[in-house]
């Protein structure tokens, strides 16, 4: 059997065994069997997942060993991905296999809901089984098994090369955030597939113990995905941010600000016996947010209609089939409706206590007020993501608000969320006696007062540099041009005190608590993170400075924010053709030398002074033909260098140029460049063939040079010339190099043919010789992040306190009940 | 009603109100050069790039380009900010900015933000479909 077969054949499987499992657990469910029936129904399971496993299995192995003949492998690998890491991580960049790697984490989950479910297992497992049965019949509508020649009939034969993985996915995030991310997504089945179960057996209570370990597992790993792309888009993909409120990222923003609502109000309810009925709600809706998110990234909405292309996100799919999409729409009708119904129907009987009215300064207020805040977050940012799908569906042009709506928004919303995270440590269940509240809180106060005095003295001096280092045009395209000084500076001092609050007083309570029980402590230490995020974030965003120059070599170094940098050299190797292009070498990085302040005194004394900045820019362009095709795409990555307060974050702002020396001639007339002489004898002129310069250069020691620099029109079998889009014959440059005259300090001789004017026969020709090399002109684009690293920080705390509870609550599960 | 259901209405209608607000200021409409020329804020042109003209300007600091609209009008765009990804191959941009006068009276959108197509080379099937090039440049290489 081919891989192919194979894999069809599996998740053919796939989806029939999910139907069995369904079929089999609604007849437990309906005639209350047990025993036999059960070992059936898992086999069933069992024999589900291992389908599953097996064409992800399958997939990989044809990814992985390039497997031409498949169209899968020829869209995203190729000969030259050699890191046996990213050959497989392949297998998940195309649509198929992320689905493919949804429906693998949907399969892992299930068999431990199989093992630890217990008395849920009837409703819960069919369930997220049924999560399976839809995703197989997306991937048999959608396969990534098809033969490439069946998906290409035009073309002649198998090709010999794939498309391959695009050079900015060729980074080890690409293999562990879209599986953390992904496990994450198809995590949210279960808290749904619980609440079913909740609502349909009618327990309202035992489910929430059960399902609370699951909600904090996916607000854990989730979490911990989105920290992974953003730092991934950061150090590596060079989006300048770690954030930028694209409709992907929003995606799987807003279900997790569902989950983690969720897991708030779990925890009301585990105590207080509160907000059932808004738990039972939130587990149907963080998976519901999810379906959405996946529609909206991957029906194409977000890529406007016709010929234009995607212009609302970076990195979304519109490719998926019309049956794909129809199974995509089915999913989230079928849950969603089934979810809702199911909630409605049972509303009345679901105990409520109104536990929220008891005491404004209660910590039952508090977490009411924290899942109310998180649902109104994830509300504006589900609305701002879906614009384009309304407006798609409204027929009117697609647009999608900018980044800086949801700043806005967040922003003040922000501000009611930090001061209670602030204030919830020092509250208690039921009711909190104000002035206990307050002694307990004049401590954290006190400091926050201080680190506030200091923080405004800080943002002070910041505003002023900001006006002073970036120039207006950057200046004004940051968030400054909607927020006035004044307001800003209000703002940030208030919002930075209070996320110094928010981490003071939960990391007293966290130590509190953890010398006692430490897994408690685990939801304390994430609002600590938290509380160091939010101020990451507000003073990072706001205070980082942006400055746009053109580095020459010939004028030598520039000094921005206080750094000075000089060009040292490029690393790439140049092609034999293209002697001065080194670009074309994956490995290109510019070097750059900097010298921090107070580094020319420390070089003085005879210590490291200085380092070097390597960002990288690199041109995919495979051979000859294609380079002269048009401008091929530009990949640059920037280089960060990290200290305590802030991270230096230098990226190419374009392409570096080469400056060289223009030389125009007449025929049999020639010019002193230099120490050369450069004569030019006559054109060589072939229309539509050729353009050729007959030439000389006289070099120091009076020996003669013979040179060609021409231009070769693009043929095609056919021998006609190629045409672009424009209707120009397409061109390219022959005989750069002049091999007889010896590279002196890394840079070769060339001499390339600019023009040719076929009536006077004019020739411009640019040279670069020894003695009068070409030299670069690099823009770069250099920002200063302050505090940057409070945002990683505080993700990778508010993550461990996370799983710390997660943990703490599946050992609540064995604890007997009056002990919880 | 109970105190709490009225603190979280309120604070639930003034999100409302707030994003509203936030909503209607931030989204940049579309328009053609014709239009974009009487509005005096922040504009979205979507059109054609030029791509024979984009160049990076070191006295501007910016990348400087002509965009031609669907009615085959002309603007430069400078562009302030690092070459999106996938500019050069992307045959179409919005590019949003504020457009003005230069000191020779020539229009020019001066743009902080744009957004472009996706590397089409990689975006699935469509590198393939539509042309032989990329099959014929694989063979050109062996």
């Amino acid at each position: 059997m081919t891989p192919g077969a194979a894999g069809t054949f599996a998740v053919a499987s796939g989806l029939f065994f999910s139907i069995v499992t369904i079929v089999l657990y609604i007849l437990i469910n309906v005639k209350k069997q047990t025993g036999k029936m059960i070992i059936a129904a898992r086999a069933a399971y069992v024999a589900c997942a291992a389908s599953v496993f097996t064409s992800i299995g399958t997939l990989g192995w044809i990814v992985y060993h390039r497997e031409y003949q498949y169209n899968y492998a020829v869209q995203h690998t190729s000969n030259e991905l050699y890191n046996h890491w990213f050959r497989f991580a392949a297998t998940w960049s195309g649509q198929e296999g992320s689905f493919l790697l949804w429906a693998t984490w949907t399969a892992v989950l299930g068999l431990v809901l199989v093992a630890v479910s217990k008395d849920f297992e009837k409703i819960v497992v069919p369930i997220a089984t049924s999560v399976i049965g839809f995703l197989c019949a997306i991937l048999l509508k959608q396969s990534p098994y098809l033969l490439f020649l069946k998906v290409n009939p035009g073309m002649p034969s198998i090709p010999t090369e794939g498309l391959g993985l695009n050079p900015s996915l060729q980074n080890y995030w690409m293999t562990i955030h879209p599986p953390t991310i992904f496990f994450g997504f198809a995590s949210l089945c279960v808290p749904f597939a619980f609440a079913m179960s909740a609502l349909i057996t009618r327990d309202y209570e035992t489910w929430v113990k059960r399902v609370f370990p699951f909600a904090l597992l996916s607000s854990g790993i989730l979490g911990l995905g989105l920290f992974m792309g953003g730092y991934w888009a950061y150090g590596t993909l060079g989006w300048h941010g770690f954030w930028a409120w694209d409709p992907v990222e929003n995606a799987s923003f807003f279900p997790w600000l569902a989950v983690t609502a969720m897991v708030h109000g779990l925890h009301v309810q585990r105590n207080r016996k509160g907000m059932a009925k808004t738990n039972l709600f939130l587990g149907i809706l963080a998976f519901w947010l999810f379906l959405v998110g996946t529609f909206l990234t991957r029906s194409g909405a977000l890529a406007s209609k016709g010929a234009n292309g995607q212009l609302l996100s970076v990195h979304a799919f519109d490719n998926i089939s019309k049956s794909g999409l129809n199974l995509m729409v089915a999913m989230l009708v079928v849950y969603g409706i089934a979810g809702l119904a199911m909630w409605l129907w049972r509303f009345k009987e679901v105990p409520g206590r109104s536990t929220t009215g008891d005491n404004l300064l209660s910590r039952d207020f508090a977490f009411f007020m924290a899942v109310v805040m998180m649902l109104v977050a994830c509300a504006v940012i589900t609305l701002g993501s879906t614009t384009p799908l309304f407006l798609s569906w409204a027929h009117r042009p697609p647009m999608a608000p900018q980044a800086s709506f949801y700043n806005k928004v967040m922003l003040p919303l922000m501000l009611p969320v930090t001061l209670l995270l602030g204030a919830v440590p020092w509250m208690a269940w039921r009711k909190t006696d104000p002035d206990t509240f307050m002694r307990k809180l004049v401590v954290p106060w006190m400091l926050m007062l201080v680190f506030g005095f200091i923080l405004l003295l800080w943002v002070q001096k910041s505003q002023a540099q900001l006006v002073n280092t970036m120039d207006a045009a950057t200046y004004q395209s940051t968030m400054h041009n909607w927020i006035n000084p004044a307001v800003q500076r209000i703002m940030v001092v208030l919002l930075g005190s209070l996320g110094f609050l928010a981490a003071l007083s939960n990391s007293m309570l966290a130590y509190r608590v953890f010398r006692k029980r430490p897994l408690a402590a685990g939801g304390w230490i994430s609002h600590v993170g938290i509380g160091l995020l939010i101020i990451g974030v507000i003073v990072s965003n706001t205070f980082e400075r942006t400055q746009i120059i053109t580095l020459k070599q010939d004028d030598g170094p520039q000094t921005v924010f206080g750094y000075t940098f000089s060009f040292e050299r490029m690393t790439g190797v140049a092609p034999a053709v293209r002697p001065i292009d080194p670009e074309y070498d994956q490995k290109n990085h510019v070097v750059l030398r900097v010298t921090p302040p107070g580094g020319a005194q420390m070089e003085a004394q005879g210590q490291a002074g200085t380092f070097l900045l390597q960002p990288r820019w690199y041109v995919p362009r495979p051979s000859l033909n294609e380079e002269s095709m048009g401008n091929p795409d530009t990949m640059f990555w920037p280089s960060i260098k990290k200290y305590a307060s802030h991270d230096l974050y230098v990226a190419l702002a374009n392409q570096p140029a080469e400056n060289l020396y223009s030389v125009n001639l007449l025929p049999k007339q020639h010019v002193k460049l230099g120490q050369y002489q450069i004569f030019y004898l006559k054109p060589i002129i072939q229309p539509l063939n050729y353009f050729g310069a007959v030439m000389g250069i006289l070099m120091p020691n009076n020996k003669v040079i013979g040179i060609q620099p021409g231009e070769q029109f693009l043929k095609d079998g056919a021998n006609q010339t190629v045409q672009n889009d424009s209707g120009q014959p397409i061109i390219y440059k022959t005989d750069e190099s002049i091999p007889q005259i010896p590279s002196s300090a890394n840079r070769p001789a060339v001499a390339i043919l600019n023009s040719l004017n076929p009536q006077t026969h004019a020739v411009n020709v640019l040279f670069s010789l020894p003695g009068m090399p070409a030299t670069w002109s690099i823009p770069l684009s250099i920002t200063y992040k302050p505090w940057v690293n409070l945002v990683w920080i505080g993700v990778l705390v508010a993550v461990f306190g996370i799983l710390l509870s997660m943990v703490n609550r599946i050992i609540d599960i064995r604890r007997p009940e009056a002990a919880a | 009603m109970n105190r709490s259901v009225i603190v979280a209405l309120i604070v639930i209608s003034t999100a409302m109100g707030f994003t509203m607000w936030a909503f209607s200021s931030s989204m940049t409409p579309y328009v053609d050069i014709h239009q974009a020329e009487k509005i005096t804020g922040q504009v979205q042109i979507r059109g054609k790039i030029l791509h024979s003209t984009a160049h990076w300007s070191d006295s501007k600091h910016a990348l400087v380009f002509m965009l031609k609209d669907k009615n085959n009008d002309l603007v430069e765009v400078d562009y302030h900010g690092a070459k999106p990804e996938a500019f050069d191959t992307a045959p179409e941009t919005a590019a949003q900015g504020v457009l003005s006068k230069s000191a020779d009276g020539k229009l020019v959108l001066v743009s902080d933000s744009m957004v472009v197509k996706c590397p089409s080379k990689y975006s699935d099937t469509k590198g393939l479909k539509n042309d032989t090039k990329a099959h014929s440049a694989a063979e050109n290489r062996i």
